[in-house]
């Protein structure tokens, strides 16, 4: 069925009506749900409930699916689950038109033609995709190169994940590669710094004041959801006062607009202002004395003369104010009320999952915290603690994997780099065929083609490898170009065990069940594909269990073993085990991994709610066993010049419908892409009007955006909400897959960059891109077509 | 007066209950489960009004800090004066009044006897001034501060259960006396939350070596076996039974969480060393999990303690103008006859009928303008004692009772 956009844009009345009568999205979705085997409407039979965990985006939220007969109806928050407390994001309420969608993959498809269309795919049956996969793989075991394999990964939370590094382990491979953008610079600022390699979770509920350098958490947090129920509690009832929240960015977002105060700031000066502040509290003699002396490093020696000294020398508030284009009075103020706050709390720039933001801000604002004393403290910067079944057992790899793993990975990342996963120097790699040639590919729970930083040489990689597979319920990007497109379930159809969220201070555990008696289509779980290969390549010792309900079940038996934690409840429940623990006891409400594993599948998951603050040994992991105010790094950072040059500054944000890359395959999500200017179904560009005037530019005209590298055409928004100087585009849009609703809408700003990196990071720098913008011409550019 | 036979059956509720608690073992159906009662108080709307230790709602008394303690009959009877006023406190929030079936109220019983065997977290800063005043710095380092005539206290794993300290404070008391004597030093003693917070501080600044580990509650019939083998009951008696040296431990000695009663243990030592010296007893020493299992042994010998006199029900039974409406002899009245609904029941059966029909008796005594009769602990055992007890046809009375 091909609906053309208009026609589908008027449409959208119709989807909205149905979904608040409980529907499926009206007749929008007839043809889908036609196909299904569901008579159309209204569903009959019995009602039930189910319980699952969404996994539209890393959040992790626990759901119930409201069933009638075969059909999901409605999925709503589980009121028990500790990451979605009942409540959902937009994302998590189209998750039913995400399972009916009309262009879900049905059965694997083998690649007969050229890359990148689906025209070049056959169905294929999932004998022949995984006898072809197996054969390849024994091949590779056979010539003792299983090195030569590589896994591609967008998360590590979900069970088809750590079936697949298991899998990826036993059979040999060192490239277990994980892309991972929203996390990596904030996790860098606290390896750096305190020597553990976790992403830092701030305490939002916990604190009474929070200053957020850019953090659009109330949009496009790791966990939204989370995230939006803590500023809830931080405004209205977890402290007698009510939260000050203060915003700090070039683009008046959600966030800052949810603000007491927004306070626009020049692009690329977070660093420069956070260390201003952090000047200040030193200059003022605010900053937590007791903290810096007994557990910091680095504040009063050090390169430079340590930390005092660098900020004494750099960032005095006139140099702050000039580069930041706030006044000094208004950094003086902020300074004082951060640093007089009973619990105040700064949050570093993070746009979104793809947008992580750069490691100077991250380390700035990191240091800010540490100054006033925020590390591991309620309200503070904590870490959360490892779930037990985060890492697998170790095992004994034999001597064919063992010689494997000793392989250097092919993207130069992993223990002894800063980065946890390096795409582009994989890309590189896979190109190069250097250092050695990558045989197979499997990619699962990301698109890299369409999110990397480095589009066309990701594009080459690709026609490197032999063998790419793709795990998808759409095809994506990636997907096209790939060689078998394996169909995943939707996360209503199949088991599920997800641990706890990244930014998330506590361990936890949702169960899904299959919310349907049979999955709609001919998928199957990336668990599932992995143990099938497992005994296919003779690895079953590896990875024994029969099916993923069986790996399922495993799982909470060794969940049951840790010993901690309770079954999610209440709150009075978790005040209950907090209370307990904190006083070194632990009374779970069960007795057996038997009666675990029930009483999670009645109720959605287990936790541990208990946080054991001021662990030092477990938080502060520097070979000095102190906090490393790093004056080394913050005289590199003092040293670099963040003006904007040679055109206008390009601010990427990811709204939430579409943060990650995800969401615009989804008609609901695409009417909902900002509540602010009411934007539909193409990607804007948002410009002060001062720029706009200079630029010629009106409200509502086509404009082009232009690097050295590429250019794409958007809708023009003259708005005061983006600083002047700036045009701030949304990433989302623009894809060559995710289906009928999402191929070819908008467009994708992340081809402007040419992969920059950050030098103290080597992380992509998606905020250095500067941009030239100008009128489109009336009759060449238009969106999709490129210069 | 505890009897045998109440003890046993007080012993296998709660038992029960902190071998749930404990996580170690469970059958289904039994009574008395606080997991399940701690369910209940949520789904009962107790939480509404109660909070436990500052979690739930402020309108009634927070249920860990209140004087709602003690036995069995202690909190049903705290449970039964409060009803009169939490059904108009209800009705103003449109909440309905809980009622309880089948071994519900026996749950949430269990679960609100159990909030007293665990200790709050202690107060570490207070804990780290208590270091001092009570010279364990004086022999004990932690950090750069202390003696080095002791072990390093910082050297236990962080987060330490408090019984495993308490044991390890016990059982170093003869050379810990032995040497505070020779330095002329007062023996440390503890009172209120003093050994909690010293507990908290210790706790909080070892390294952590493993995963947390927690502590779950001890095994009381374990615990009843050591309690003779370490000649504990050569002393002291549990509810009269055992010896008379030392105080009966049923009575306030209990008073108070685990680690609580694990100081009041360390306060007796002088007193009770001597009297083991004289009577050619060693001190006892505890290892792996026995200190635990006689402090659970302790707490499961109080569920059902009472000092209620066999012949005192009839009385109260007058007093309290039960018999206006159920008859002077059960026979039913205004109320249902008595003789035929809690004749032969259970201690938990008639407290939940007694709940039940609470908030209609209510309205009638306020037609006729009896005050809310309210009982102590006492009174309330004995009335449920004779209302099961008195009206039974003679062969199905339980055999006279007898002290053990």
């Amino acid at each position: 069925m091909k609906i053309a956009r208009r026609k589908f844009i008027g449409l959208m009345a119709g989807a909205a009506a149905g979904a608040a009568v409980g529907g499926t999205g009206g007749r929008i979705f007839a043809d889908a749900l036609a196909t299904s085997n569901q008579p159309l409407y209204p569903p009959r039979g019995p009602e039930q409930f189910v319980l699952s965990v969404c996994t539209a985006c890393p959040g992790g939220c626990g759901v119930r699916a409201r069933r009638i007969g075969d059909r999901i109806v409605k999925v709503e928050g589980n009121p028990l689950h500790p990451i979605s407390g009942g409540r959902l994001c937009p994302k998590g309420q189209a998750a039913l038109q995400a399972l009916y969608h009309p262009d879900r993959l049905r059965v694997p498809l083998r690649r007969v033609g050229p890359r990148g269309s689906l025209r070049s795919f056959r169905p294929a049956t999932w004998e022949a995709a995984l006898a072809e996969i197996a054969s390849r793989l024994r091949s590779i075991r056979d010539e003792q190169r299983p090195e030569s394999v590589v896994l591609l990964r967008g998360g590590d939370r979900d069970i088809g994940t750590r079936a697949a590094r298991q899998f990826l382990a036993a059979f040999g491979s060192p490239n277990d590669i994980a892309f991972d953008r929203g996390n990596e610079a904030g996790a860098m600022a606290l390896f750096l710094t305190q020597g553990v390699r976790a992403t830092p979770a701030p305490d939002i509920r916990g604190a009474d004041y929070i200053l957020s350098l850019g953090s659009e958490f109330l949009e496009a947090s790791p966990a939204p959801v989370y995230s939006m129920r803590a500023y809830g509690d931080f405004r209205q009832t977890h402290t007698a006062q009510r939260g000050k929240l203060i915003h700090v960015d070039p683009r008046l977002s959600i966030t800052a607009a949810s603000a007491d105060e927004w306070i626009p700031i020049r692009p690329l000066t977070h660093a420069t202002f956070a260390l201003g502040i952090a000047a200040a509290i030193v200059q003022e003699g605010l900053y937590d004395r007791e903290f810096v002396a007994e557990r910091g490093t680095g504040f009063e020696d050090g390169p430079g003369g340590g930390l005092r000294a660098i900020l004494g020398n750099h960032f005095s508030l006139e140099r702050v104010a000039a580069e930041s284009g706030v006044s000094v009075n208004v950094i003086l103020r902020v300074a004082r009320e951060l640093a007089g706050a009973r619990k105040g709390l700064v949050l570093p720039p993070h746009k979104g999952p793809l947008l992580g933001g750069r490691l100077a801000d991250h380390l700035a604002v990191h240091l800010l915290n540490a100054l006033i004393g925020n590390i591991d403290r309620a309200g503070g910067v904590l870490i959360a603690d490892e779930v037990a079944i985060d890492a697998w057992p170790a095992d004994a790899p034999d001597p064919v994997a063992a010689a494997g793993r000793r392989q250097p990975r092919l993207d130069g990342a992993g223990s002894e780099s800063l980065l946890s996963g390096d795409p582009e120097q994989l890309a590189r790699a896979l190109s190069s065929r250097e250092p050695y040639p990558a045989e197979v590919l499997f990619i699962l729970g990301t698109d890299p083609l369409y999110a990397t930083a480095s589009h066309d040489a990701f594009t080459a990689a690709l026609d490197r490898v032999p063998l790419v597979v793709t795990f998808a319920t759409i095809a994506n990007d990636t997907a096209l170009r790939s060689d078998w497109i394996l169909p995943e379930p939707h996360f209503l159809e199949t088991w599920n065990v997800q641990t706890s969220p990244p930014s998330v201070a506590f361990a936890s555990v949702s169960v899904a069940s299959p919310a349907v008696s049979k999955p709609l289509y001919d998928t199957r779980a990336p668990a599932d594909v992995f143990l099938d290969l497992a005994r296919r390549t003779g690895l079953q010792r590896a990875l024994p269990w029969q099916d993923v309900a069986a790996l399922s079940r495993a799982e909470i038996d060794r969940l049951f073993e840790a010993r901690r934690g309770a079954i999610v409840g209440t709150p009075f429940d978790a005040a209950w085990v907090r209370m307990m623990e904190g006083s070194g006891w632990w009374a779970p409400g069960y007795t057996s991994a038997d009666e675990l594993w029930k009483r999670t599948g009645e109720t959605g998951g287990w936790w541990d709610p208990f946080y054991d603050h001021g662990d030092w040994s477990r938080v502060l992991r520097t070979p000095s066993g102190r906090f490393d105010f790093r004056p080394d790094l913050v005289q590199q950072i003092a040293g670099a010049s963040p003006a904007v040059t040679g055109g206008a500054a390009l601010i990427l944000f990811e709204p939430l419908p579409i943060a990650g890359g995800t969401g615009a395959e989804l008609p609901f999500l695409q009417a909902l892409l900002d509540p602010g200017l009411e934007e539909r179904w193409e990607t804007w560009g948002e410009v002060h009007p001062d720029t706009a005037s200079a630029l010629h530019l009106r409200n509502g005209s086509w404009m082009r955006v232009a690097s050295a590298h590429e250019a794409i055409v958007v809708r023009a928004r003259v708005t005061e909400r983006v600083v002047a100087g700036a045009v701030a585009i949304p990433v989302g849009l623009g894809k060559r897959g995710g289906g009928r609703w999402a191929e070819g809408v908008g467009e994708n700003p992340l081809r402007l960059l040419d992969g920059v990196r950050e030098p103290i990071s080597s992380l992509p720098d998606f905020a250095a891109a500067t941009v030239l913008v100008s009128e489109a011409s009336p009759t060449g550019d238009r969106p999709g077509k490129r210069s | 007066m505890s009897s045998a036979p109440r003890e046993r059956g007080a012993l296998a509720v709660i038992l029960t209950a902190l071998l749930l608690a404990a996580a170690t073992a469970h059958a289904a159906g039994i009574i008395g489960d606080p997991a399940r009662g701690q369910l209940l108080f949520v789904s009962k709307k107790c939480v509404e009004c109660h909070a436990v230790r500052g979690a739930g709602g402020r309108i009634g008394p927070d249920l860990g800090r209140s004087s709602v303690k003690g036995s069995f009959y202690e909190i049903v009877a705290a449970m039964w004066n409060h009803a009169q006023t939490m059904d108009e406190k209800m009705k103003e929030l449109r909440l309905i009044r809980p009622q309880f079936e089948g071994t519900e109220l026996s749950d949430l019983l269990a679960f609100l006897y159990f909030l007293n065997y665990f200790d709050e977290p202690g107060d570490a800063k207070s804990g780290k001034s208590l270091f001092a005043e009570k010279h364990c710095i004086e022999c004990h380092a932690i950090g750069k501060e202390g003696g080095r005539t002791g072990p390093r206290l910082d050297a236990f794993p962080r987060g330490t259960p408090p019984l495993q300290l308490a044991q390890r404070l016990w059982n170093h008391g003869p050379a810990m006396v032995a040497m505070m004597h020779t330095r002329n030093l007062e023996v440390p003693t503890f009172r209120g939350n003093e050994i909690l917070d010293l507990f908290a501080y210790v706790r909080g600044q070892g390294q952590r070596r493993a995963p947390r580990t927690f502590k779950s509650a001890g095994d009381p019939i374990k615990g009843k076996q050591t309690f003779v083998s370490k000649g504990c009951s050569r002393c002291h008696a549990v509810f009269g039974r055992g010896g008379s040296i030392g105080p009966d431990l049923g009575r306030a000695e209990l008073q108070g969480s685990v680690t609580q009663l694990a100081g009041r243990m360390w306060n007796h030592w002088p007193a009770m060393s001597g009297a083991m010296q004289s009577m050619g007893m060693s001190t006892p020493v505890f290892h792996d999990e026995e200190l635990a299992d006689v402090f659970a042994y302790l707490f499961v010998s109080r569920y059902d303690a009472d000092n209620a006199s066999a012949d005192q029900g009839l009385t109260v039974y007058r007093e309290k103008r039960c018999s206006s409406c159920h008859g002077p002899r059960g026979e039913g009245g205004i109320g249902p006859p008595l003789s035929r609904i809690t004749a032969g029941q259970s201690k938990e059966e008639i407290a939940r009928r007694m709940w039940n029909h609470a908030s209609a008796m209510s309205v009638r005594m306020n037609d006729r303008q009896i005050p809310w009769p309210r009982f102590s602990a006492d009174e309330l055992a004995a009335l449920i004692r004779f209302v099961s007890n008195e009206w039974q046809q003679p062969a199905a009375r339980p055999a006279a009772k007898t002290k053990p």
